[in-house]
């Protein structure tokens, strides 16, 4: 969470353009990680994090702060635009039946190339996982997400987002192994 | 499990491209900060010239002649309202007097040429009608239709005009 987050918000609500910009900051690499590993390409999950960003800032006049926090509201716009993006898609190929091995990612943050394949190989085993999976793995170990924010970015309880979070690490254990 | 979760902790080191970042945020924030004070301007003077268009317009239609005759450093003499009566008086008149002389050309040459046929067709046939000058000068016309019309059963009209011509 942003220090100070609450006011930040409250300003970007009323319209501060510039809280609105730390907001993006911070979240913006968040959202970024979470949309490219449910899409395929780095282009796509580019086009899909500013859509997210544009869709927050069109909304964010009508943001109500009802004790829930502001990352689970962007994390809600950002799994509803995944969402779109595999509706609205041509040849519509579902995520799970994707190979991979053809999806060279770019990171020009790593440079250390035992790095880099390490989290190719991560990547490539998450996509793998239902989405379900992958929303809650993606939010509780790379974002740290505590599980009531889990539960309600993805609209469900907190013994479900458990029971979710446990079902997806043993699959995962298992597709890595199986890569291996 | 705890080298699975070490291993999606690296997926933290995943960060957007740099320049996609600049890019993405210049068109988010770019766009609002033209809807604020730069819009507004904008919407200003856009209305404030649309306004000032629209006045020149209706200016333009309902007086502009007549705000140009007193405006223009040029005086213009065709728009002189008197000159033009006056002008308009005298084409009149001119009308009339032509109309005046046509007339009476018209006339002499009826009569000349209804006397030429009339002697004409005295010369060819025995079995032709009086002469029109015997009747009166009112039934003139009257007069040199039948005549005409008589001639043109005997006549045709290219004899005609070739006697004529003789």
């Amino acid at each position: 969470m942003l220090d100070g987050e609450l006011h930040i918000i409250k300003r970007a609500v009323e319209g501060d353009s510039s809280a609105f910009g730390q907001l993006y900051d911070h979240y913006q690499p968040k959202i970024y990680r979470f949309t490219l590993v449910k899409v395929s390409h780095r282009e796509e999950a580019e086009d899909l994090t500013h859509q997210v960003f544009l869709k927050a800032l069109q909304s964010i006049g009508s943001y109500k702060d009802l004790g829930f926090p502001f990352s689970s509201w962007l994390y809600r716009i950002a799994r509803n635009q995944v969402v779109d993006y595999y509706r609205t898609r041509k040849e519509t190929v579902r995520i799970e039946d994707t190979d991979p091995d053809e999806m060279p990612e770019k990171h020009p943050a790593h440079d250390k190339l035992a790095d880099k394949i390490e989290i190719e190989r991560t990547q490539k085993a998450l996509r793998k996982l239902k989405p379900e999976y992958q929303d809650v793995i993606m939010m509780r170990f790379v974002e740290d997400l505590p599980i009531r924010e889990t539960a309600i970015a993805l609209g469900k309880t907190e013994g479900a987002v458990k029971l979710i979070q446990h079902r997806a690490i043993k699959e995962l254990k298992k597709t890595l192994t199986e890569n291996h | 499990m705890e080298d699975i979760i070490k291993q999606l902790k690296k997926l933290q080191h995943i960060e957007p491209d740099r320049l996609f970042t600049e890019r993405s945020r210049a068109a988010l924030f770019g766009v609002q900060k033209s809807r604020g004070t730069w819009g507004l301007i904008l919407r200003n003077v856009e209305l404030g010239a649309s306004f000032a268009l629209a006045g020149i317009l209706i200016i333009t239609i309902f007086g502009g002649f007549s705000t140009w005759r007193f405006l223009s450093p040029f005086k213009l003499s065709n728009l002189d309202t008197t000159g033009l009566k006056a002008e308009a008086q005298a084409v009149d008149v001119q009308i009339e007097l032509t109309n005046l002389n046509y007339d009476e050309i018209i006339n002499t040459v009826n009569l000349e040429s209804t006397e030429s046929v009339s002697a004409l067709v005295k010369n060819k046939g025995k079995s032709a009608p009086l002469p029109l000058f015997e009747q009166e000068e009112g039934n003139v016309t009257e007069g040199s239709v039948t005549e005409a019309e008589e001639i043109s059963d005997t006549i045709s009209i290219e004899e005609a005009l070739e006697m004529l011509a003789k």
